[in-house]
């Protein structure tokens, strides 16, 4: 997954021309670590998201674009690992614009839990602007 | 308003994903200076059977990236890398497994600086040691969550 991604990243760094889109309804739907579906599903409006954010981090997360596709996301919500607790996540990806609003989304994600948890995710699928 | 382009040096405590889900404290300590920052942790454990040491060192480019419920936000994305040492005897055995790993790769960091001085960082390494692991879907990320002071 993590190669995939790699791959994806510097692939994107040849030539993008869209813009991470922080406006209005989106959704974005992925797998995760080992391809394991879904593994994140989103609902987004303007600059947030809301859901299933990785595979055990449920809340809602702000995008910060960056650049051409890139962006950045911070987010707080509940992480099960073990147990539940309260969480932060912080996101680096690219959302690469294919046709008509759905987009191609890669993004590692990495979270952290009020029980001393600390990991990191791949999500990789598709997005959709309304 | 928290600023951005002045050097510093700043001073967190956290925990870091190599003793994941147990609470072993992490010390992270970081300068910053225009747009770029230097970080390291350290963080470990020990017992009368084994030990394990951490050590990480990023890099970052940094820049405000907006605001988070009032407070600013900045993000980095640079490289980083972890050196992680242990060691185990058993009980009645004279002599210790020794085992080391060593990471390097891609890394991003995002800070909430919910105040001038106080901030919540979030750092991913992403551990480029092995391509044969990533295409077996393994995870080689390290990941530091700290509570800091910083100072300009």
């Amino acid at each position: 997954m993590k190669f995939f991604l790699l791959c994806f990243f510097l692939f994107c760094c040849q030539g993008a021309k869209a813009t991470a889109s922080v406006e209005g309804f989106h959704l974005f739907v992925g797998a995760g670590n080992n391809f394991v579906f879904p593994s994140t599903f989103r609902i987004g409006y303007q600059a947030w998201e809301y859901g299933q954010l990785s595979s055990n981090f449920w809340g809602a997360a702000k995008k910060f674009p960056v650049q051409k596709i890139y962006y950045t996301q911070m987010g707080i919500g509940m992480l099960s690992v073990g147990e539940t607790t309260l969480g932060l996540s912080a996101a680096l990806g690219c959302d690469f614009d294919l046709f008509v609003g759905l987009g191609f989304r890669v993004e590692i994600i990495g979270e952290v839990g009020a029980n001393s948890f600390a990991g990191a995710q791949g999500n990789i699928g598709l997005s959709y602007d309304f | 308003m928290t600023r951005f382009s002045e050097a510093g040096v700043d001073v967190g405590l956290g925990f870091n994903s190599t003793t994941s889900a147990r609470l072993r404290p992490a010390l992270i300590l970081g300068t910053s200076w225009g747009n770029s920052r230097l970080s390291a942790g350290l963080t470990g454990v020990k017992s009368n059977y084994y030990y394990h040491s951490s050590y990480n060192l990023a890099f970052y480019k940094t820049w405000k990236s907006g605001d988070l419920f009032f407070a600013d936000v900045e993000s980095g994305l640079g490289v980083g890398g972890l050196y992680s040492l242990r060691s185990f005897q058993d009980e009645g055995s004279s002599t210790a497994t020794n085992k080391s790993d060593f990471v390097l790769g891609p890394a991003f960091e995002m800070q909430w600086l919910f105040s001038n001085l106080t901030f919540l960082s979030i750092e991913v390494i992403w551990g480029l040691r092995d391509f044969s692991s990533h295409l077996a879907l393994n995870a080689q990320d390290v990941v530091t969550f700290s509570l800091g002071v910083r100072s300009w």
